[in-house]
């Protein structure tokens, strides 16, 4: 029996367009990584390559398999933010 | 990582692939704009926010992608008059500060998702999807209202037994609070043993989709860590310093309790290879 640590909707991930690969931070200090390939072919099983932990991915698998993408906060728009003043 | 020393210097180390820092492995200074002395820094998963000592001014770095950092783009600095900052938090992806006069700001999109699942058909409130600060409605002054480093809310009211509380800790998805007594209470997700708690089972299975199983949801004393002084919860582990000795419990995969196994540990145990380390009350992080 699989035992998840969590269920993450697709939303909650970060997208990155280098590696096609959608992350969600993990307890450890890795990532969980699923790949846009294997949410098309209905996969919803996010791993960590750092330990045992895995997470389920919530998400409309019809949406991914007629080739949409899902919109997620993209890792290429990471920029320096320094910011002063703020309250 | 960051961390502020006693003449107030920020030194950071770790990625930076989202200008979290400069990309070393050892702690480095960094110089802050305009202030001199760092009052205290918090670290979330890709982002910091730094009380300087400035008239409470507030300093956010790196990753924006959640609205972590507290403002939009074209918005440089809020024009409304606040309260100088007395403290700072990071979770994963939202931060919250308290001001002199009370009043507790919070700003980060966090997981709205999940908030929006757990919350509908209500809406979700504008201070958990406030990608702006945004002043949260604490309901009395004898409720204490916590937020986990996923954003998950936790309210404990009722003060009938008179528990004032001293210190709050969170873990992702547990808490630990302290009372003025020296008493010691947890709550949250127990799966990995983080609460501490004795006849908790060692059964791994959580029941996600109702969040019930194995948590708990009210706060339960542990009578092992009374008088604890001081505390520190990870992802899903925790230390404490009881007694002179550094006790740790919890999430031990990767052996982050200290004992050399990669068992979880589900009550305080001393680290072996620690015998009486006393707390430096001087030391902040």
């Amino acid at each position: 029996m699989t035992v998840f640590h969590d269920e993450v909707e697709i939303e909650d991930f970060e997208y990155d367009d280098e590696t096609e690969t959608y992350y969600f931070p993990c307890p450890c200090g890795d990532r969980f990584a699923i790949t846009k390939e294997d949410l098309e072919n209905g996969e919803e099983v996010a791993t960590c390559p750092s330990c045992s932990l895995i997470v389920k991915v919530i998400y409309d698998k019809e949406q991914f398999m007629c080739g949409e993408v899902i919109e997620a906060p993209k890792t290429s728009e990471n920029k320096l933010e320094l910011a002063q003043n703020l309250l | 990582m960051s961390l502020s020393s006693e003449s107030g210097e920020l030194l950071m180390c770790g990625q930076n692939h989202k200008g979290q820092s400069q990309e070393v492995i050892t702690f480095q200074p960094c110089p802050l704009p305009g202030c001199s002395r760092v009052q205290q820094v918090s670290c979330g998963w890709d982002f910091s926010v730094i009380n300087s000592d400035c008239d409470g001014q507030v300093l956010v770095c790196s990753s924006n992608a959640f609205g972590q950092l507290g403002f939009s783009p074209g918005i440089t600095h809020s024009a409304e008059p606040f309260h100088p900052v007395t403290s700072v938090a990071a979770g994963l992806r939202h931060a919250l500060a308290s001001t002199a006069s009370g009043c507790v700001y919070q700003w980060g999109t966090g997981l709205s998702s999940h908030a929006k699942r757990m919350l509908s058909p209500h809406p979700v409130p504008a201070h958990l999807s406030s990608k702006e600060p945004c002043l949260v409605p604490v309901a009395g002054s004898t409720h204490c209202v916590c937020l986990t480093v996923k954003g998950d809310v936790f309210l404990w009211g009722s003060n009938k037994h008179d528990q004032r509380v001293t210190d709050v800790h969170s873990g992702w998805t547990h808490l630990v609070v302290k009372t003025e007594s020296g008493r010691v209470f947890t709550w949250g997700r127990a799966n990995y043993g983080q609460l501490g708690q004795i006849n908790q089972s060692t059964e791994k299975e959580y029941d996600i989709s109702t969040s019930s199983g194995q948590s708990i949801s009210r706060p339960v004393e542990v009578k092992a860590l009374f008088g604890a002084t001081q505390i520190a919860c990870g992802s899903e582990h925790n230390l404490a310093v009881v007694g002179g000795r550094i006790v740790s419990w919890g999430w031990n995969e990767h052996k982050m309790c200290g004992d050399g196994s990669l068992c979880d540990i589900p009550q305080p145990q001393p680290i072996p290879c620690f015998r009486d380390i006393t707390s430096n009350e001087d030391s902040t992080s």
